[in-house]
């Protein structure tokens, strides 16, 4: 028979043990969940602004989702579903964005030589277009500017992104070879995965060799 | 030039510990938990070194136990910021000063903190573009050359910088005097008046960081019935005292370099002197046509 006292005790403290559990799961699902929605902002805002810096937020925030703090199974896999979508998505842009044609040594100008005037004066590169009084040179000479300026902005990007390149498939990888077993449900749902978000061919064969037979 | 130097730093690596099934069951106390690092970038060769730039990554890994990670002294970035992992990435921000990690190894108290010296970038110099040539008109008094620009100190990279050029006003006086005084040196447009950013490209222990564009240094020339023909030539001279400017990658917050000086000067004899940057070159108006 058990007293009452002890009773009162046992059932306190078993209430502050499931209270603290479910605090705690609640505390990760929500730090996860904003990991991965900041995650997913970033990646929208690279999609409509072009900076780089925010496909690196987007890994960088993707790299803080803890699978393990998600006690809940469905909920572990549903993260793990979300994230690794993600990742292939981020591979996918890279894909997209990269220009494979881009020559890293090709540097742009700094600044663009105009053409002289019909004076006879001939001003350094950089001068402002209106000192040009031949019209049509002045225009093959703003051309010219806009030209080196794409090329700056272009070489600026594609190098940037050639970083990114460098550091998130990896990281895509790593995720992978760490969250999935060789079960044929794991499987099934990586080889979905790849071939729905990764549409290079080349990155396609990369990634599918991450594919493992189920265990015997 | 560029293929002789040490290109873009690979990728930060990271031993993974969040997700590694291994790593709840390591609950075994190693008291030894030390810390190593390794920088990112692979010039300068020493990649043990604790003196980084801004911006710049260091892999830091910890022997032993996987740690919880914090920056304890200082500001920066740790990736990932969350959980136990073996290894972690440090990424200096734009502030210069001393900064402290601290690795806390799971499973014990066993604690270790590794410090760096962060330092931003001092200073520029102009080199001349190797291969390339003096730009001059043969009866004329204008020369040229083409320039890379360095940032400095080298004994660090500066890879996750950028750079730009604040417009600045001609000052000229002499033969130069209406005709090249007062002009911006790249018309650049408002708001900023600033070129676009341009992102480093390579960096070498004995020349420093580099974006690798090329500068065309180049003085142009006035009215030919204003400089003369022959010597005596009507002599003088124009400069632009430049700013050049830098940021970390993705961050907003602008720092000015100390301005340097690009400068052309006519001399009577004929002579021609352009400098920028610490380095300058020459051309006699009777020299033969050359070029970049």
């Amino acid at each position: 028979m058990i007293k009452p006292g002890l009773f009162l005790t046992i059932t306190g403290i078993t209430i502050v043990i499931v209270a603290s559990l479910l605090m705690g799961t609640n505390k990760s699902m929500t730090e996860n969940e904003k990991y991965l929605k900041e995650a997913q902002t970033r990646v929208k805002e690279f999609e409509e602004k072009s900076d780089p810096e925010r496909l690196r937020e987007a890994y960088a925030a993707l790299e803080n989702v803890v699978l393990e703090q998600e006690y809940n199974a469905k909920t572990r896999h549903q993260l793990r579903r979300e994230c690794l979508a993600l990742w292939l998505e981020m591979v996918g842009i890279l894909d997209r964005r990269l220009d494979p044609k881009f020559d890293s040594e090709d540097l742009p100008e700094n600044l663009v030589q105009p053409p002289p005037t019909s004076k006879g004066v001939v001003y350094p590169p950089g001068a402002d277009p209106a000192l040009i009084d031949d019209p049509k040179a002045r225009e093959e000479y703003e051309k010219a500017i806009a030209a080196n300026n794409a090329k700056i902005k272009n070489h600026r990007l594609q190098t940037l992104l050639s970083r990114l390149n460098e550091q998130i498939p990896p990281r895509a990888k790593e995720f992978i070879e760490n969250s999935y077993t060789a079960s044929d449900d794991d499987q099934k749902e990586l080889k979905a995965a790849i071939d729905r978000l990764i549409v290079n061919p080349a990155r396609h064969v990369e990634f599918s060799k991450l594919l493992k037979s189920s265990k015997p | 030039m560029c293929k002789a130097e040490t290109p873009l730093p690979p990728c930060p690596s990271r031993t993974h510990g969040n997700s590694d099934p291994t790593d709840s069951a390591q609950t075994e106390c190693h008291p030894a938990c030390t810390l190593t690092s390794q920088t990112v970038a692979t010039s300068p060769a020493d990649r043990a070194r604790t003196k980084i730039g801004v911006g710049e990554e260091v892999n830091i890994t910890v022997a032993g136990n996987p740690a919880t990670w914090a920056i304890t002294g200082g500001t920066g970035r740790l990736s990932p910021n969350t959980g136990t992992h073996s290894s972690v990435v440090f990424a200096a921000d734009d502030n210069a000063g001393s900064v402290t990690v601290t690795a806390t190894g799971s499973g014990c108290s066993c604690v270790n903190t590794i410090t760096f010296t962060v330092v931003q970038p001092s200073d520029w110099t102009m080199i001349k573009k190797p291969g390339s040539g003096i730009k001059h008109k043969n009866g004329r008094v204008d020369c040229g050359w083409q320039g890379v620009m360095y940032i400095h100190p080298n004994d660090v990279n500066f890879y996750n910088i950028e750079n730009r050029e604040k417009d600045s006003l001609s000052v000229g006086t002499g033969v130069y005097n209406p005709s090249h005084n007062g002009k911006p040196h790249g018309d650049y447009p408002p708001p900023d008046n600033a070129s676009d950013w341009f992102a480093m490209e390579s960096h070498s222990e004995a020349n420093g960081s580099t974006d690798g564009s090329t500068d065309d240094i180049w003085s142009g020339y006035p009215k030919p019935s204003v400089v003369g023909t022959a010597p005596p030539f009507v002599t003088g001279s124009y400069y632009w005292d430049i700013t050049m400017q830098w940021r970390v990658v993705g961050k907003t917050t602008v720092h000015d370099f100390p301005t340097v000086r690009q400068e052309h000067e006519i001399f009577a004899d004929g002579k021609c002197v352009t400098s920028k940057g610490g380095n300058s070159e020459s051309a006699m108006y009777n020299d033969p046509d050359s070029s970049f």
